[in-house]
């Protein structure tokens, strides 16, 4: 029994190091200033620096790139928690004609990949002007499906007691929503704000053919910009981008995990 | 006026509820689908959409027989079935270790999931540069047989890289479902066979494996979606350096990396609109599978 438990660890251990190791490795190297010294081991110390943090700061666009990126995908999850919740909502409390019709609509659209409508969905954000600017990379990616799925699912299992109560102290259908039910729902909103958040800022595909000005850039179309056409020269230049990059979503990801990775998190996915 | 709209707004509250999201989805995602196959039948160009011509199924034959095409659907459903088997055993043998009891197993789930939230850019980018000739794991890996090379650009190893990378940002993903699914199962089950003497893997292989089925049709359905509308991680791989998708060679060209090169770089809407409707009724019937299988169990 103790040998299989040794066996069992070394696995896990292997496992996680494979997971972070590229991540720690391109940290350590952001910090190397000269190309040459990479894979030749420990260096002296002189030969680390934070200058190429500040050569991609002060010599691309990186910093805006940052700030739009912050900007859309915030709005974004904030859209989806108010949108998905109040949709979630409805088709999980209200008896009304088509409900169930509904219901198999959100699920149908779910099914289907934005990868296989990338063509119309261009045309149609064409159609209404919003090519290159904020509202096309925003106004699209308002509302998820999948967060509209999720959030009924937690309030089919809400005891209809609460809302009751409130209402008989005389709160209005809008106020029993906005002061009862959001309040009591941080869990699944926790799960879907965290995915929403993840998903958009590292979304690539869609934003790529949206926009095509660099000011209007998000960070992964910078970032991509940046590697694709050898704008900066430097690899260890071009790692410190990565690790921006990357930096938030795993921030994110390392104070929140609990609402990704525990049972109750993914029981709703299911 | 105005109080009575309001009144009537609040008792039929759920269309204020649900108007956002269905105004928004009906706009971005119900038209767009429909659109989809409208378009497919037209030949036109982004320059200038206005000007189309219909063409009937003139795109889908030019589809049919473009080599590229037909080499991207080969290279799709390889990638799909080493994918599916792939990802099925090790989420589900990975999640079955996390449940033994063994000290810090939060932390390695935490830190297996973690490539999942990864941006893909930076993975790409990455991934590149580790696998680059002469790069230390390269030169370390020559000692396994493998050649001194750049991986992402020489064939047969970018194709096998990039399964490999997509494999293990997906594994945390589909593990943290199975290990939900594990932690349902009745303590007492395991306690029972315990005292009728089974070990380990005869618990695992007469009780966790055989109440996991429907956990596993969901996840081989989700592997299934996520394979075959593969995009990100291979289009960045494929031209990071300015070399053009699915480099080398076409030999890591997927369907949906077709349809965008086609559409938003070579312009042949032609051939990424009919290619687009093929992908779509291969999904359509996938999901309509699964739905069946569902309604059973």
């Amino acid at each position: 029994m103790k040998n299989k438990h040794w066996l069992i660890y070394l696995i896990l251990i292997f496992l996680s190091l494979l997971a972070i190791a590229p991540f720690i490795w391109t940290l350590y190297n952001s910090f190397i200033l000269n190309d040459l010294d990479m894979n030749k081991g420990f260096l002296s110390l002189d030969k680390y620096g934070l200058d190429n943090y500040i050569y991609i700061f002060t010599r691309s666009k990186v910093l805006r790139w940052t700030l739009n990126s912050i900007f859309v995908t915030l709005t974004i999850t904030i859209g989806n928690l108010v949108f998905n919740s109040m949709a979630g909502y409805a088709l999980a409390r209200f008896n009304f004609k088509g409900r169930k019709i509904l219901f198999y609509y959100v699920l149908a659209i779910m099914m289907v990949p934005t990868q296989i409508i990338l063509i119309p969905i261009f045309l149609q954000i064409a159609n209404l002007n919003m090519i290159n600017s904020y509202a096309g990379l925003i106004i699209p990616f308002l509302i998820n499906p999948f967060g509209v799925f999720l959030m009924r699912q937690f309030y089919l299992d809400f005891p209809k007691a609460i809302e009751e109560a409130a209402r008989i102290d005389g709160l209005s259908n809008f106020g029993v929503f906005s002061r009862i039910i959001i309040p009591l729902s941080k869990g699944p909103l926790m799960t879907q704000g965290i995915l929403i958040f993840v998903w958009n800022w590292n979304s690539f595909t869609l934003p790529s053919i949206i926009v095509n000005s660099t000011d209007k850039f998000t960070l992964p179309l910078g970032i991509y910009q940046i590697t694709n056409t050898q704008y900066i020269a430097s690899v260890t230049k071009a790692l410190s981008a990565m690790v921006l990059t990357l930096l938030p979503t795993i921030i994110l990801y390392v104070l929140f995990q609990k609402y990704l990775t525990s049972s109750k998190a993914t029981s709703g996915i299911k | 006026m105005l109080k009575k709209i309001l009144k009537y707004l609040d008792k039929h509250i759920y269309l204020v509820l649900l108007a956002p999201f269905m105004i928004l989805s009906i706009i971005f995602t119900l038209i767009p689908i429909i659109n989809s196959f409208y378009i497919s039948f037209f030949d036109f160009s982004f320059l200038n959409p206005s000007k189309r011509s219909f063409v009937l199924l003139d795109n889908f034959k030019a589809v049919l027989t473009d080599d590229v095409f037909l080499t991207a659907l080969k290279n799709t459903l390889l990638f799909v079935v080493v994918f599916v088997l792939a990802e099925m055993f090790l989420s589900l043998i990975v999640a079955v270790l996390l449940n033994a009891k063994i000290k810090y197993s939060n932390l390695y789930k935490t830190l297996i999931y973690l490539p999942y939230v990864v941006t893909p850019i930076a993975i790409g980018g990455i991934i590149s540069q580790l696998f680059k000739k002469n790069s230390s794991l390269v030169l370390f890996l020559a000692k396994f047989g493998f050649e001194n090379v750049t991986w992402n650009s020489t064939a047969p190893y970018a194709f096998w890289l990039v399964l490999l990378i997509v494999i293990w940002t997906q594994l945390g993903f589909f593990m943290v479902i199975y290990i939900s699914a594990i932690k349902e199962i009745p303590e007492e089950l395991y306690e029972a066979a315990e005292i009728d003497g089974a070990n380990s893997f005869k618990k695992f292989r007469y009780i966790t494996y055989p109440l996991l089925k429907n956990t596993r049709t969901l996840i081989l359905f989700m592997c299934l979606l996520v394979s075959f509308q593969l995009f990100d991680l291979p289009y960045l791989i494929s031209t990071i350096g300015g070399t053009s998708p699915g480099t080398p060679n076409n030999t890591t060209m997927t369907l949906v990396m077709y349809i965008y090169a086609n559409a938003f770089r070579y312009n042949n809407m032609g051939l990424a609109t009919a290619a687009s409707v093929i992908l779509f009724i291969i999904i359509f019937i996938l999901s309509f599978v699964q739905n069946k299988l569902g309604e059973r169990s």
